[in-house]
C-alpha cells in the first residue's frame, strides 16, 4: 500500500481557519493542537508522486490543445490490482511505458506543429514565439506556474533547435519534452515555504476526481487569485465543476471501473448467442446511458441502481426485454417488463455474468458480495477444480443450481459458495445473455436465496433487501474513496469516512451527493495543512 | 517513415525476410562493434516462447514405451517424421538441435495456495517463485524477477556496451496482465511486471530509429538523444527536491529515459539491415493473417536484434490462439482447454477436445519451427546462429485441467551448451508441495522446473545458483525442504 505521509499545519493557517469561524474539529484533528498529534483523526495526508493514469493522459492531452484533433496514442494498459486505474503504488514506470510516452510525445507534437496556427499566433518564427508558445502551454501542462529554471531550460531547448533545425522542428521538439516532463506525467504534489499546500495541487485534485484531467481556465484563475483556500471557495468550484458536462466523464470513469463494465469485452459466448461486436456495443452503451442519466444527470441513489425500473434500448438489445424496437440507431428510455429492475437486471451485467454455456451464479454472486457490499471472500483453495460445472450425462437432465450445487458442495467449497450461490442463485431467471427463461434445461427454475442472512425469492427480493440496507452504500463510499485516493484504502480515517458517508446521506443517497462529498473535504482537498 | 508492406504468402515472406544463407537483413555491424563482439565468439542468446494452456500429453509424450516416472533419455535424431507425436512433429526437422525436457512440475506455484491454475502459473513458470501477491484470484504480482530479467541485468552488468534492448519483450494478442516477465526496476524494491510490445512497427520503431536507411535521417530523430537527455535532467532536478521516499519512482523513471538515450546513441552508430515486417491494427485483417504475420515479424526483429548485438534476450508470450485457427469452435478454454486434461480425456460432451488442443499445439510448434529454421539459416561461427541461441518453448500449466504436474519443456538450439537431438525424462519422485487439505502428503510430483531455469541462466553466462526461491517445503511437515538449487542434471 502506498504510505501515507502527513503534513504540518502552521498556527497561522489555523489562526485563519479559526478566523473564519469553521467548526472543523473532527474534521482532521485538533487544529489548535500545533503538534496535531493529539486529534481524533491525526495529520492529514500528502499524496505521493503518481504517475497520471492513462485515462487523465489522454483527457490531459486533449485539453491541452483543445483546439486541435490529437492522434491516438498507444499505452500499454495501467495496472488495476484494486480495481482502478490510478492506483499510486501500481502507476510504475517501466522501459515499454517510457517508449511508448516518447513515441505518443513526437507523434502529438507532430500534430501540434502541423496545426501551428490553432495553436499559437505568431508574427514572425522566431524565438520570441517559441517563448510565447512556452509561456501558453507549459503551465498548463504543469498544471502550475513554471519555475524560473524551467522556464530557461525549455527556452534553452527551442533556441538550440530553432538555431540546428528551424522554427518546426523546435516547436516539435519542445513539445516533446514538455509532454515528457515530469511535471506533466505525474502528480507531484510540494510543500511552500510556508508548509502551506500549493493552490494549484489543490486544483489538481479536483479536477482529476471531478473530471479526470487538468484544471480549466476558471480554476487556475481561483488557484492564481488565493481562491480555493476557503472550504466556501472550494465548495463553490466543485459545485460549478458538477454542473460541467466534464463532471459526468469524471463519475464514468470510476463508476465503469466499480461496476467493471469493461468486463463485457472479456466474455465469450457461443455462436448462437449472437454477442456480435454491434450488440456488445450496445450492450456497453445501454449501461453508459443508463448510469449517466438515471444516477448522474437525474441524481440517482443507490435504490434507483439497484431498483429503477428505467432503462434505455436499442433496436440490438430490445430484443432481450421482449420489448419494441426503436428505430435503428436511435435510444428509446423505456419501463422495463415486471420481471426486471434496476442495474443488474439489465443485460449488459448478466450477459457479463455468464459463461459460453450456462449463466453464472458464481460471477453474480461474486459481484453483489465483492463491489456492492465489499465483502472480500478470498481466493479458492489450491487444487480446486476452477471448470465450470455441466451436467452429468449419468444423472439426466439437471439445473443450472444443480450442477452448481453439485461442484461446489464439498465441505471446503461451501466455506464461501454457502455465501455466493444463495445470491447467485436468485438470478436464474435470466440465462448467459440476459434474457429471461422460463425453464432451465426443461425443469422448473428455482430462483431462492439469501443474502446477509435474510432469505429472498428471486433477484427482485434481493434488489430490494440490498437497497434498504447501509451496506451498499458504506461499500459505495468506501469504493469512491479508494478511487479518490488512488488506491489508499480510507477506511481507517474515520474523520473523512464518517464526514463522506454524512454528506451521501445528506445528499439523499445521491451519487453525485457522494462525490461532492469527497471533493470538499478538507482531508481529500487539502486545503488546510498542519504543522511539524 | 513507411515500413514497406508485404503480404503475401508466409512461406514467400520468411523467404524475403531473410530465411536462409543470402537473406536480405543479414546483420552488419561496424568494425568496432564486430571486434567487440568477437568474431568467431558468438554470444549465447536467449529466446523464450511462451503459451496458455499447457499441452494435451496424449498427443504431445513421445515416451516410446518407457515407464514415466524414473530418469531416463533417449536420441531424438534417428526418429522418422511419425515417430514424432502429433504435438511435436513440427519440429521434426530440427530434432539433431532438440532437446524436450519432460516431466518437470512447477512445485512453486502447487505450493502456491492462493489464486486459480493460471494466475500461479503465470507467476511460477518463469520467476520460479511463490506470488508475493494474487488480487481478484487472478492479477497476481511475483516474489521474483523472471529468469529472461534475471539474465538480461546481470549481461548488462557484464556488458556496458548493452542497452535496455538487452532483452526483447514481445507478445501476440495478449493481455499484459496474463503475463509471465517480472523485473526488479530497483535493487530491494517489489519486482514488479514487465509490459511487452504487441505492435510490430513499435518494435521496429525501437530498433531502427533512423528508419530503414532508405531515406536521410530525421533530424527529429537524431535529436532524440538531447531531448531525452534534457527531460531525463528534469526528472534528476524534481527527485532531488523529494524526500527519499518520494523519489524512487522519479529516479527509476530518469534511469529507464538514460537507457532509451544510451541506446539511441549506440543504435545511431550500428548499421544492421531493416527486415520488412507486417504490422496490423485489431481488426485490419482476418485475425489469422495478423496472427501469423505478426508472429513472423516478431521472429525477424528478434533475429536481426539477436544478430546485430543490440539484444540477447528475447520474449514472445503467445495470446490464446482463435478457435477459428485450430479448427473448431465455442469457446477454445471451456470447450477444448479444460475438457483436455488428463482426468477428464473420456468427457462424452467434448469428444474433440485432444485433437483440438493438438491441433492447437501443433500450432505453436510450427511457429517454433519457423523461428529456428530462421535462425539456422544464419551462418555464425562454425555453424549457425541457432548454435548460440537457446530457444525455449514452454507454457504457464501442465496441461488445460489448470495442473502444474508434467510442465512441458522444449528447447531448440544451444548446442554450444546443451547436447541436443534427445528427450530428457525425469523422476517423479519430489513431495507435493500442495497446502490442499485432500492430497495424501506422500503424493508425489516432479522434479521441479526451477533446476532448468538454473541451467539456462548458467549457459547465458550468469553466475547463479538459484533462479527463484531457494527451497519450497513439502506437505509433508516431518520432511525436509526441497532444495530447488543447482542445475538440471544431464543437460549438458
Amino acid at each position: 500500500m502506498p504510505q501515507r505521509r502527513t503534513r504540518s499545519l502552521t498556527s497561522a493557517r489555523a489562526a485563519l481557519v479559526a478566523a473564519l469561524g469553521l467548526t472543523l474539529a473532527g474534521c482532521w484533528g485538533t487544529i489548535a493542537d500545533p503538534g496535531n498529534t493529539g486529534g481524533e483523526c491525526g495529520l492529514v495526508p500528502l499524496p505521493a508522486p503518481r504517475r497520471l493514469s492513462h485515462t487523465e493522459y489522454r483527457n490531459t492531452v486533449r485539453d491541452l490543445f483543445p483546439t486541435i484533433t490529437l492522434p491516438s496514442v498507444e499505452l500499454v494498459p495501467d495496472p488495476t490490482p484494486r480495481g482502478f486505474d490510478n492506483d499510486a503504488e501500481a502507476l510504475q514506470p517501466s522501459a515499454l511505458l517510457v517508449n511508448q510516452y516518447n513515441v505518443a510525445a513526437a507523434r502529438i507534437a507532430e500534430r501540434v506543429r502541423q496545426r501551428r496556427a490553432d495553436v499559437i499566433d505568431c508574427a514572425a518564427a522566431d524565438s520570441a514565439c517559441g517563448a510565447a508558445f512556452i509561456a501558453a502551454y507549459a503551465p498548463r501542462a504543469y498544471r502550475r506556474p513554471l519555475a524560473a529554471s524551467e522556464q530557461a531550460t525549455l527556452q534553452q531547448v527551442f533556441d538550440g533547435y530553432l538555431a540546428a533545425a528551424g522554427f518546426d522542428v523546435a516547436l516539435e521538439l519542445t513539445t516533446q519534452v514538455i509532454l515528457q516532463s515530469p511535471a506533466f506525467l505525474y502528480k507531484v504534489e510540494t510543500v511552500g515555504p510556508d508548509r502551506q499546500p500549493s493552490p494549484y495541487d489543490v486544483a489538481s485534485r479536483l479536477s482529476y476526481l471531478l473530471w479526470s484531467t487538468m484544471p480549466d481556465d476558471e480554476l487556475f484563475a481561483a488557484a492564481a487569485s488565493s481562491s480555493l483556500a476557503t472550504p466556501a471557495q472550494v465548495e463553490a468550484q466543485v459545485d460549478r465543476m458538477l454542473a460541467d458536462p466534464r463532471a459526468l466523464d469524471g463519475f464514468m470513469v470510476f463508476a465503469s471501473q466499480w461496476l467493471d463494465l469493461a468486463r463485457l469485452d472479456r466474455v465469450s459466448k457461443l455462436p448462437a448467442d449472437g454477442l456480435t461486436g454491434s450488440v456488445r456495443d450496445a450492450l456497453r452503451e445501454e449501461a453508459r446511458r443508463f448510469l449517466a442519466e438515471i444516477i448522474f444527470a437525474r441524481g440517482g441513489t443507490i435504490d434507483d441502481l439497484l431498483t429503477s425500473p428505467r432503462a434505455f434500448i436499442s433496436a440490438e438489445t430490445a430484443a432481450f426485454y421482449g420489448l419494441p424496437a426503436p428505430a435503428a440507431g436511435t435510444w428509446a428510455e423505456v419501463e422495463l417488463p415486471a420481471e426486471r429492475k434496476g442495474f443488474l437486471m439489465q443485460a449488459q451485467f448478466l450477459a457479463s455474468h455468464g459463461h459460453p454455456n450456462n449463466p453464472s451464479p458464481v460471477l453474480r454472486g461474486l459481484f453483489v458480495l465483492g463491489d456492492l457490499m465489499c465483502v472480500e471472500l478470498g481466493s479458492p483453495p489450491a487444487g480446486v477444480d476452477m471448470s465450470i460445472p455441466e451436467g452429468d450425462p449419468q444423472m439426466g437432465p439437471t439445473t443450472n443450481r444443480q450442477n452448481y450445487d453439485r461442484v461446489t458442495g464439498a465441505d471446503l467449497c461451501q466455506t464461501c459458495h454457502s455465501i455466493i450461490n444463495p445470491i447467485g442463485f436468485t438470478f436464474e431467471r435470466f440465462d448467459t445473455m440476459g434474457r429471461v427463461r422460463s425453464d432451465d434445461n426443461g425443469l422448473p427454475i428455482d430462483t431462492s436465496g439469501t443474502v446477509a442472512g435474510a432469505t429472498v425469492a428471486d433477484a427482485h427480493a434481493l434488489v430490494e433487501v440490498r437497497a434498504a440496507s447501509p451496506q451498499v452504500e458504506s461499500c459505495v463510499t468506501r469504493k469512491y474513496m479508494l478511487y479518490a485516493l488512488a488506491g489508499t484504502d480510507a477506511t481507517d480515517d474515520r474523520c473523512l469516512t464518517r464526514d463522506v458517508a454524512d454528506g451521501f446521506a445528506a445528499s439523499g443517497g445521491s451519487l453525485v451527493g457522494l462525490m461532492r462529498s469527497i471533493a470538499v473535504h478538507p482531508r481529500f482537498n487539502g486545503i488546510v495543512a498542519e504543522a511539524n | 517513415m513507411r515500413i514497406p508492406r508485404f503480404t503475401p504468402s508466409r512461406r514467400r515472406f520468411l523467404q524475403a525476410a531473410g530465411l536462409g544463407a543470402g537473406g536480405l537483413f543479414l546483420p552488419s555491424l561496424l568494425r568496432g562493434k564486430r571486434a567487440k563482439a568477437g568474431v568467431g565468439a558468438p554470444p549465447m542468446r536467449l529466446i523464450i516462447c511462451y503459451h496458455h494452456h499447457g499441452v494435451p500429453h496424449a498427443t504431445w509424450d513421445m515416451h516410446q514405451g518407457r515407464t514415466p516416472g524414473t530418469r531416463w533419455e533417449y536420441a531424438l535424431t534417428g526418429l522418422a517424421e511419425n515417430e514424432f507425436s502429433p504435438c511435436l512433429r513440427p519440429l521434426h526437422r530440427h530434432r539433431n538441435k532438440l532437446t524436450v525436457v519432460d516431466g518437470l512440475s512447477l512445485a512453486t506455484a502447487i505450493a502456491d495456495p492462493h489464486g486459480d491454475g493460471h494466475a500461479k502459473g503465470w507467476v511460477s513458470s518463469l520467476t520460479g517463485g511463490i506470488a508475493r501477491e494474487t488480487i481478484e484470484g487472478i492479477k497476481s504480482n511475483a516474489a521474483r524477477p523472471s529468469v529472461d530479467q534475471l539474465i538480461a541485468r546481470a549481461l548488462r552488468e557484464q556488458d556496458p556496451t548493452l542497452t535496455d534492448m538487452v532483452s526483447l519483450e514481445t507478445g501476440i494478442y495478449e493481455y499484459n496482465f496474463h503475463a509471465a516477465l517480472f523485473a526488479e526496476l530497483q535493487p530491494g524494491q517489489p519486482v514488479q511486471r514487465v509490459p511487452h510490445e504487441e505492435q510490430p512497427r513499435a518494435l521496429f520503431n525501437r530498433l531502427f530509429p533512423n528508419g530503414d536507411g532508405s531515406t536521410p535521417p530525421d533530424p527529429r530523430m537524431v535529436a532524440q538523444p538531447d531531448v531525452l537527455a534534457s527531460v531525463a535532467g528534469m526528472y534528476d532536478a524534481m527527485a532531488s527536491r523529494l524526500s527519499t521516499e518520494d523519489r524512487r519512482k522519479l529516479e527509476t523513471h530518469r534511469d529507464l529515459l538514460s537507457d532509451v538515450e544510451a541506446r539511441l546513441r549506440r543504435l545511431g552508430g550500428l548499421t544492421c539491415g531493416a527486415p520488412p515486417i507486417s504490422d496490423y491494427y485489431w481488426g485490419q485483417v482476418p485475425h489469422t493473417q495478423r496472427y501469423d504475420e505478426h508472429c513472423a515479424s516478431f521472429w525477424s526483429l528478434m533475429a536481426v536484434a539477436l544478430s546485430c548485438g543490440i539484444s540477447r534476450v528475447a520474449t514472445m508470450q503467445f495470446g490464446p490462439l482463435f478457435v477459428e485457427q485450430i479448427g473448431g469452435d465455442g469457446d477454445l478454454h471451456q470447450d477444448y482447454a479444460h475438457p483436455s486434461s488428463p482426468d477428464q480425456l473420456n468427457d462424452p460432451l467434448h469428444p474433440n477436445a485432444v485433437q483440438m488442443m493438438t491441433n492447437y499445439t501443433a500450432r505453436y510448434a510450427r511457429y517454433i519451427a519457423d523461428l529456428a529454421d530462421l535462425l539456422d539459416g544464419i551462418p555464425e561461427g562454425n555453424g549457425t546462429m541457432l548454435d548460440h541461441t537457446i530457444i525455449l518453448w514452454t507454457s504457464e500449466l501442465a496441461h488445460g485441467g489448470h495442473g502444474h504436474d508434467g510442465w512441458p519443456a522444449v528447447i531448440i538450439g544451444g548446442g554450444q551448451r546443451f547436447r541436443t537431438g534427445r528427450w530428457l525424462h525425469y523422476e517423479h519422485d519430489t513431495l507435493t508441495t500442495t497446502t490442499a487439505s485432500w492430497v495424501n502428503e506422500n503424493n508425489t510430483i516432479g522434479l521441479p522446473h526451477n533446476h532448468l531455469l538454473v541451467s539456462i541462466a548458467q549457459a547465458m553466462g550468469v553466475d547463479t545458483d538459484t533462479v527463484g526461491d531457494p527451497s519450497v517445503r513439502p506437505k509433508k511437515a516431518s520432511a525436509p525442504a526441497i532444495d530447488l538449487r543447482g542445475p538440471l542434471p544431464g543437460l549438458v
